[in-house]
Protein backbone atom coordinates (compact mmCIF):
# COMPACT_ATOMS: atom_id res chain seq x y z
CA UNK A 1 0.00 0.00 0.00
CA UNK A 2 1.38 3.54 -0.90
CA UNK A 3 1.81 5.94 2.06
CA UNK A 4 1.45 9.80 0.65
CA UNK A 5 3.56 10.39 4.13
CA UNK A 6 6.35 7.66 3.09
CA UNK A 7 6.22 9.10 -0.39
CA UNK A 8 7.11 13.03 1.72
CA UNK A 9 9.81 11.04 3.40
CA UNK A 10 11.21 10.15 -0.27
CA UNK A 11 11.13 13.22 -1.94
CA UNK A 12 12.38 14.75 1.17
CA UNK A 13 15.28 12.59 1.06
CA UNK A 14 16.11 13.22 -2.24
CA UNK A 15 15.70 16.28 -2.24
CA UNK A 16 18.23 16.93 0.44
CA UNK A 17 20.61 14.34 -0.90
CA UNK A 18 20.17 16.70 -4.59
CA UNK A 19 20.53 20.11 -2.88
CA UNK A 20 23.70 18.72 -1.75
CA UNK A 21 25.28 18.06 -5.12
CA UNK A 22 25.62 22.36 -5.42
CA UNK A 23 28.40 21.67 -7.67
CA UNK A 24 26.40 19.17 -10.19
CA UNK A 25 23.47 21.95 -9.63
CA UNK A 26 25.83 24.41 -10.77
CA UNK A 27 26.51 22.60 -13.97
CA UNK A 28 23.27 21.21 -14.94
CA UNK A 29 21.86 24.78 -14.63
CA UNK A 30 24.58 27.08 -16.14
CA UNK A 31 25.54 25.07 -18.84
CA UNK A 32 22.31 25.56 -20.76
CA UNK A 33 21.72 28.93 -19.59
CA UNK A 34 25.59 29.93 -21.08
CA UNK A 35 24.05 28.05 -24.56
CA UNK A 36 21.10 29.94 -24.30
CA UNK A 37 22.99 33.57 -23.77
CA UNK A 38 25.26 32.82 -26.43
CA UNK A 39 22.28 32.31 -28.72
CA UNK A 40 20.22 34.63 -27.15
CA UNK A 41 19.62 37.18 -30.23
CA UNK A 42 18.87 33.68 -32.67
CA UNK A 43 14.84 33.50 -33.08
CA UNK A 44 14.95 30.02 -31.90
CA UNK A 45 17.06 31.16 -28.48
CA UNK A 46 13.60 30.37 -26.42
CA UNK A 47 13.69 27.02 -28.08
CA UNK A 48 17.17 26.36 -26.93
CA UNK A 49 16.50 27.60 -23.47
CA UNK A 50 13.32 25.01 -23.09
CA UNK A 51 15.75 22.00 -24.31
CA UNK A 52 18.68 22.84 -21.78
CA UNK A 53 16.10 23.38 -18.98
CA UNK A 54 14.74 19.62 -20.15
CA UNK A 55 18.56 18.88 -19.81
CA UNK A 56 19.01 19.79 -16.78
CA UNK A 57 15.93 18.34 -14.87
CA UNK A 58 17.13 14.88 -16.91
CA UNK A 59 20.44 15.64 -15.44
CA UNK A 60 19.19 16.11 -11.95
CA UNK A 61 17.24 12.73 -12.59
CA UNK A 62 20.28 10.97 -13.30
CA UNK A 63 22.14 11.95 -10.27
CA UNK A 64 19.28 11.32 -8.04
CA UNK A 65 19.09 7.66 -9.71
CA UNK A 66 22.62 6.84 -9.54
CA UNK A 67 22.66 7.95 -5.93
CA UNK A 68 19.67 5.69 -4.86
CA UNK A 69 20.50 2.71 -6.80
CA UNK A 70 22.18 0.73 -4.79
CA UNK A 71 20.48 1.75 -1.52
CA UNK A 72 16.88 1.08 -3.35
CA UNK A 73 16.69 -2.50 -2.97
CA UNK A 74 17.23 -2.34 0.84
CA UNK A 75 14.66 0.18 0.98
CA UNK A 76 12.62 -1.79 -0.32
CA UNK A 77 13.50 -5.10 1.97
CA UNK A 78 12.91 -2.68 5.04
CA UNK A 79 9.64 -1.87 3.92
CA UNK A 80 9.10 0.47 1.27
CA UNK A 81 6.76 -0.13 -1.75
CA UNK A 82 8.82 0.31 -5.13
CA UNK A 83 6.31 2.76 -6.05
CA UNK A 84 6.57 4.86 -3.17
CA UNK A 85 10.28 5.49 -3.96
CA UNK A 86 9.51 6.14 -7.84
CA UNK A 87 6.46 8.47 -6.31
CA UNK A 88 8.87 10.28 -4.47
CA UNK A 89 11.11 10.80 -6.62
CA UNK A 90 9.29 12.03 -9.42
CA UNK A 91 7.45 14.60 -6.98
CA UNK A 92 11.11 15.87 -6.10
CA UNK A 93 12.06 15.87 -9.63
CA UNK A 94 8.70 17.48 -11.07
CA UNK A 95 9.09 20.21 -8.20
CA UNK A 96 12.47 20.90 -9.34
CA UNK A 97 11.41 20.91 -12.98
CA UNK A 98 8.37 23.42 -12.58
CA UNK A 99 11.12 25.97 -10.71
CA UNK A 100 13.60 25.34 -13.32
CA UNK A 101 10.76 26.07 -15.76
CA UNK A 102 9.63 29.45 -13.94
CA UNK A 103 12.93 30.48 -13.73
CA UNK A 104 13.55 29.99 -17.54
CA UNK A 105 10.66 31.38 -18.45
CA UNK A 106 11.48 34.53 -16.77
CA UNK A 107 14.85 35.02 -18.24
CA UNK A 108 13.51 34.40 -21.71
CA UNK A 109 11.08 36.83 -21.26
CA UNK A 110 12.94 39.37 -20.19
CA UNK A 111 15.79 38.43 -22.42
CA UNK A 112 14.58 37.29 -25.33
CA UNK A 113 11.33 39.06 -25.02
CA UNK A 114 9.03 36.66 -27.43
CA UNK A 115 6.07 38.61 -28.84
CA UNK A 116 3.71 35.86 -27.47
CA UNK A 117 5.20 34.44 -24.31
CA UNK A 118 2.16 32.56 -23.38
CA UNK A 119 1.38 31.15 -26.33
CA UNK A 120 2.47 27.87 -25.56
CA UNK A 121 -0.10 27.35 -22.28
CA UNK A 122 -3.62 26.06 -23.67
CA UNK B 1 27.27 -39.39 -7.03
CA UNK B 2 27.69 -36.31 -8.88
CA UNK B 3 30.75 -37.40 -10.22
CA UNK B 4 28.94 -39.76 -12.54
CA UNK B 5 27.14 -36.81 -14.09
CA UNK B 6 29.89 -34.72 -16.36
CA UNK B 7 26.85 -32.53 -17.66
CA UNK B 8 26.32 -30.95 -14.53
CA UNK B 9 27.97 -27.56 -13.62
CA UNK B 10 31.81 -27.68 -12.94
CA UNK B 11 31.02 -26.28 -9.62
CA UNK B 12 28.99 -26.78 -6.98
CA UNK B 13 28.09 -25.99 -3.68
CA UNK B 14 26.44 -27.54 -0.97
CA UNK B 15 25.37 -26.27 2.25
CA UNK B 16 26.65 -28.20 5.48
CA UNK B 17 24.37 -27.86 8.90
CA UNK B 18 26.39 -28.10 12.00
CA UNK B 19 24.70 -28.68 15.13
CA UNK B 20 25.97 -26.71 18.38
CA UNK B 21 24.12 -28.60 21.17
CA UNK B 22 22.71 -32.07 21.32
CA UNK B 23 19.43 -31.08 22.45
CA UNK B 24 19.35 -29.10 19.08
CA UNK B 25 20.29 -31.99 16.93
CA UNK B 26 16.86 -32.50 15.05
CA UNK B 27 16.46 -29.10 14.42
CA UNK B 28 19.30 -28.98 11.78
CA UNK B 29 18.09 -28.38 8.95
CA UNK B 30 19.59 -31.83 6.56
CA UNK B 31 19.75 -31.21 3.01
CA UNK B 32 17.44 -33.87 0.41
CA UNK B 33 21.26 -34.32 -0.74
CA UNK B 34 22.74 -35.18 2.36
CA UNK B 35 24.02 -38.04 0.66
CA UNK B 36 25.88 -36.03 -1.71
CA UNK B 37 28.40 -34.35 -0.27
CA UNK B 38 27.00 -33.15 3.10
CA UNK B 39 29.14 -33.44 6.50
CA UNK B 40 28.45 -32.27 9.83
CA UNK B 41 29.83 -29.61 11.22
CA UNK B 42 31.66 -29.93 14.49
CA UNK B 43 30.12 -28.37 17.88
CA UNK B 44 31.03 -25.57 19.78
CA UNK B 45 31.20 -26.81 22.58
CA UNK B 46 31.44 -24.30 24.80
CA UNK B 47 28.40 -22.55 22.68
CA UNK B 48 26.58 -25.61 23.28
CA UNK B 49 26.64 -25.18 27.03
CA UNK B 50 25.97 -21.25 26.84
CA UNK B 51 22.73 -22.11 24.15
CA UNK B 52 21.77 -24.51 26.41
CA UNK B 53 21.84 -22.35 29.61
CA UNK B 54 20.58 -19.60 28.45
CA UNK B 55 17.38 -19.56 26.71
CA UNK B 56 14.46 -21.54 25.46
CA UNK B 57 14.66 -21.72 21.21
CA UNK B 58 11.11 -21.99 19.87
CA UNK B 59 9.75 -25.06 17.84
CA UNK B 60 8.83 -23.13 15.07
CA UNK B 61 11.61 -21.36 12.18
CA UNK B 62 11.22 -17.58 11.60
CA UNK B 63 13.32 -17.93 8.72
CA UNK B 64 13.52 -21.38 6.98
CA UNK B 65 15.23 -21.99 3.20
CA UNK B 66 14.40 -24.77 1.84
CA UNK B 67 16.55 -26.26 -1.36
CA UNK B 68 18.04 -22.84 -2.25
CA UNK B 69 19.46 -22.67 -5.83
CA UNK B 70 21.19 -19.81 -7.37
CA UNK B 71 23.36 -19.60 -10.28
CA UNK B 72 24.80 -16.44 -11.78
CA UNK B 73 24.88 -17.59 -15.79
CA UNK B 74 26.67 -21.04 -16.29
CA UNK B 75 27.91 -20.32 -12.73
CA UNK B 76 26.53 -22.31 -9.95
CA UNK B 77 26.65 -20.25 -6.41
CA UNK B 78 23.81 -22.52 -4.71
CA UNK B 79 22.62 -25.66 -5.08
CA UNK B 80 20.19 -27.00 -2.88
CA UNK B 81 20.62 -24.91 0.11
CA UNK B 82 18.66 -25.44 3.67
CA UNK B 83 19.05 -23.37 6.82
CA UNK B 84 16.86 -22.75 9.59
CA UNK B 85 16.62 -20.31 12.44
CA UNK B 86 14.02 -20.39 15.17
CA UNK B 87 13.59 -17.78 17.63
CA UNK B 88 15.99 -17.51 20.16
CA UNK B 89 19.01 -18.60 18.16
CA UNK B 90 21.64 -17.21 16.57
CA UNK B 91 23.22 -19.13 13.70
CA UNK B 92 26.78 -18.78 11.96
CA UNK B 93 26.88 -18.66 8.45
CA UNK B 94 30.65 -19.54 7.34
CA UNK B 95 32.56 -20.70 4.51
CA UNK B 96 35.48 -19.24 2.00
CA UNK B 97 34.81 -16.81 -0.21
CA UNK B 98 32.59 -17.16 -2.92
CA UNK B 99 30.77 -19.62 -1.16
CA UNK B 100 27.54 -18.68 -1.90
CA UNK B 101 26.94 -16.36 2.20
CA UNK B 102 26.47 -13.60 0.73
CA UNK B 103 23.89 -15.06 -2.29
CA UNK B 104 21.96 -16.77 0.29
CA UNK B 105 21.23 -14.13 2.90
CA UNK B 106 20.27 -11.98 0.10
CA UNK B 107 17.87 -14.38 -1.09
CA UNK B 108 16.81 -14.94 2.75
CA UNK B 109 16.04 -11.04 2.69
CA UNK B 110 14.39 -11.15 -0.68
CA UNK B 111 16.54 -9.19 -2.52
CA UNK B 112 17.39 -11.59 -4.82
CA UNK B 113 15.00 -14.52 -6.31
CA UNK B 114 16.32 -18.45 -6.04
CA UNK B 115 16.69 -20.03 -9.64
CA UNK B 116 14.74 -23.23 -7.39
CA UNK B 117 13.87 -23.55 -3.58
CA UNK B 118 11.69 -21.63 -1.11
CA UNK B 119 12.61 -19.39 1.62
CA UNK B 120 9.87 -18.76 4.35
CA UNK B 121 10.38 -15.94 6.92
CA UNK B 122 7.63 -15.18 9.88
CA UNK B 123 8.30 -11.62 11.24
CA UNK B 124 9.96 -8.85 9.72
CA UNK B 125 13.21 -9.03 9.07
CA UNK B 126 15.90 -6.54 9.49
CA UNK B 127 19.44 -7.09 6.70
CA UNK B 128 22.74 -5.44 7.51
CA UNK B 129 24.89 -5.74 4.14
CA UNK B 130 28.25 -6.27 4.01
CA UNK B 131 29.27 -2.78 2.24
CA UNK B 132 27.26 -0.33 4.15
CA UNK B 133 24.14 0.32 2.07
CA UNK B 134 23.97 4.26 3.42
CA UNK B 135 23.39 7.36 0.92
CA UNK B 136 26.63 9.08 0.87
CA UNK B 137 25.02 12.55 1.04
CA UNK B 138 22.52 12.03 3.99
CA UNK B 139 23.56 12.17 8.15
CA UNK B 140 22.56 9.68 10.42
CA UNK B 141 19.83 11.18 11.48
CA UNK B 142 18.72 11.98 7.91
CA UNK B 143 19.58 8.23 7.76
CA UNK B 144 17.24 7.12 10.98
CA UNK B 145 14.37 8.86 9.18
CA UNK B 146 14.17 7.73 6.21
CA UNK B 147 15.15 4.18 7.12
CA UNK B 148 12.26 4.35 10.42
CA UNK B 149 9.24 5.22 8.02
CA UNK B 150 10.30 2.09 6.05
CA UNK B 151 9.48 0.20 9.18
CA UNK B 152 6.32 2.38 9.89
CA UNK B 153 8.06 4.34 12.28
CA UNK B 154 7.52 8.35 12.75
CA UNK B 155 10.53 10.88 12.59
CA UNK B 156 10.30 11.00 16.21
CA UNK B 157 10.36 7.46 16.71
CA UNK B 158 12.96 7.06 14.39
CA UNK B 159 15.29 9.41 15.82
CA UNK B 160 15.01 7.96 19.35
CA UNK B 161 15.25 4.72 18.93
CA UNK B 162 17.94 5.09 16.22
CA UNK B 163 19.95 7.37 18.42
CA UNK B 164 19.52 4.27 21.29
CA UNK B 165 20.83 2.23 18.78
CA UNK B 166 23.42 4.12 17.52
CA UNK B 167 24.59 4.85 20.88
CA UNK B 168 24.88 1.08 21.84
CA UNK B 169 27.24 0.62 19.55
CA UNK B 170 29.34 3.93 20.59
CA UNK B 171 28.81 5.81 17.42
CA UNK B 172 30.69 8.92 17.63
CA UNK B 173 29.34 10.36 14.05
CA UNK B 174 28.19 14.00 14.70
CA UNK B 175 24.46 15.04 14.05
CA UNK B 176 25.56 16.94 10.61
CA UNK B 177 28.35 14.50 9.58
CA UNK B 178 27.34 13.02 6.51
CA UNK B 179 27.81 9.55 6.44
CA UNK B 180 30.59 9.75 3.52
CA UNK B 181 32.80 11.76 6.24
CA UNK B 182 32.61 8.85 8.41
CA UNK B 183 35.16 6.35 9.11
CA UNK B 184 34.92 3.28 7.89
CA UNK B 185 33.35 1.57 11.50
CA UNK B 186 31.46 4.55 12.13
CA UNK B 187 29.53 3.71 9.11
CA UNK B 188 29.11 0.22 9.49
CA UNK B 189 27.74 1.34 13.09
CA UNK B 190 24.93 2.78 11.45
CA UNK B 191 24.26 0.37 8.95
CA UNK B 192 24.03 -2.13 11.56
CA UNK B 193 21.82 0.34 13.36
CA UNK B 194 19.33 0.42 10.35
CA UNK B 195 19.08 -3.10 10.00
CA UNK B 196 17.76 -2.83 13.53
CA UNK B 197 14.88 -0.39 13.64
CA UNK B 198 11.87 -1.37 14.20
CA UNK B 199 13.06 -4.37 16.36
CA UNK B 200 12.95 -7.14 13.40
CA UNK B 201 12.20 -10.57 14.22
CA UNK B 202 15.19 -11.74 12.25
CA UNK B 203 18.05 -10.39 11.90
CA UNK B 204 20.42 -11.37 8.74
CA UNK B 205 23.70 -9.95 9.18
CA UNK B 206 26.42 -10.01 6.73
CA UNK B 207 29.65 -9.43 8.24
CA UNK B 208 28.34 -6.53 10.18
CA UNK B 209 31.32 -5.56 12.45
CA UNK B 210 34.15 -5.05 9.55
CA UNK B 211 35.84 -2.20 10.47
CA UNK B 212 34.76 -2.26 14.25
CA UNK B 213 37.41 -1.32 17.02
CA UNK B 214 38.15 -4.26 19.24
CA UNK B 215 36.07 -3.27 22.26
CA UNK B 216 32.66 -2.77 19.63
CA UNK B 217 33.23 -5.47 18.01
CA UNK B 218 33.00 -7.67 21.37
CA UNK B 219 30.22 -5.20 22.37
CA UNK B 220 28.31 -7.00 18.97
CA UNK B 221 28.73 -10.09 20.28
CA UNK B 222 27.08 -9.17 23.73
CA UNK B 223 24.43 -7.44 21.54
CA UNK B 224 23.97 -10.95 19.56
CA UNK B 225 23.13 -12.55 23.11
CA UNK B 226 20.95 -9.80 23.73
CA UNK B 227 19.28 -10.25 20.73
CA UNK B 228 18.90 -13.74 21.27
CA UNK B 229 17.57 -14.04 24.50
CA UNK B 230 15.13 -11.62 23.08
CA UNK B 231 14.02 -14.48 20.52
CA UNK B 232 15.33 -13.01 17.51
CA UNK B 233 16.20 -15.20 15.03
CA UNK B 234 20.05 -14.06 13.88
CA UNK B 235 21.80 -15.56 10.66
CA UNK B 236 25.53 -14.06 10.47
CA UNK B 237 27.69 -14.48 8.29
CA UNK B 238 31.46 -14.63 9.99
CA UNK B 239 34.86 -15.70 8.87
CA UNK B 240 35.88 -15.23 12.74
CA UNK B 241 36.24 -18.68 13.67
CA UNK B 242 37.02 -17.70 17.30
CA UNK B 243 33.77 -16.16 17.87
CA UNK B 244 31.70 -19.74 16.69
CA UNK B 245 31.48 -20.34 20.32
CA UNK B 246 28.81 -17.65 21.10
CA UNK B 247 26.31 -19.04 18.50
CA UNK B 248 24.15 -22.00 18.61
CA UNK B 249 25.04 -23.48 15.37
CA UNK B 250 27.16 -23.04 12.97
CA UNK B 251 26.48 -23.41 9.20
CA UNK B 252 28.99 -24.12 6.21
CA UNK B 253 28.41 -23.53 2.48
CA UNK B 254 31.00 -25.68 0.81
CA UNK B 255 32.43 -25.06 -2.89
CA UNK B 256 32.92 -28.46 -4.55
CA UNK B 257 34.48 -29.42 -7.81
CA UNK B 258 32.22 -31.65 -9.08
CA UNK B 259 33.50 -34.84 -10.78
CA UNK B 260 36.29 -34.97 -8.05
CA UNK B 261 35.35 -37.31 -4.77
CA UNK B 262 33.87 -35.95 -1.91
CA UNK B 263 36.56 -36.69 0.08
CA UNK B 264 38.62 -34.37 -1.58
CA UNK B 265 36.25 -31.31 -1.44
CA UNK B 266 34.01 -31.62 1.75
CA UNK B 267 35.93 -30.29 4.57
CA UNK B 268 35.13 -30.62 8.53
CA UNK B 269 34.32 -27.35 9.64
CA UNK B 270 35.71 -26.58 13.52
CA UNK B 271 33.31 -24.96 16.11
Amino acid sequence: MIRPARVLIVAEMQGRDLLRRRLALLILVALPLTFYLANAADPYAPVLAGVGMSWAVAGAALFAVLAARSVDPRLVQAGFHPRELLLGRLLLLAGLGLILAAVCAVVVILISAPPRPLVVLP
Amino acid sequence: MLAGKPRRPRLAHDLVIGDGHPALADQAIRSPSHDRALSVAAHSEQGSSQAGEMRQVDSQPLLEAHGVGKRYGRKVVLQDANVAVRGGEAVALIGENGAGKTTLLRICAGLLAPDAGQVAVDGKVGYCPQDPGVLDLLTAEEHLVYFGAAVGLDRQAAIAEGHRLLADFGFRGGRRTLAKDLSGGTRQKLNLSLALLGEPAVLLLDEPYQGFDHGTYVNFWDHVDRWRAAGKAILVVTHMLAELSRVDRVVELQVRTVGASSNDTVKQSRG
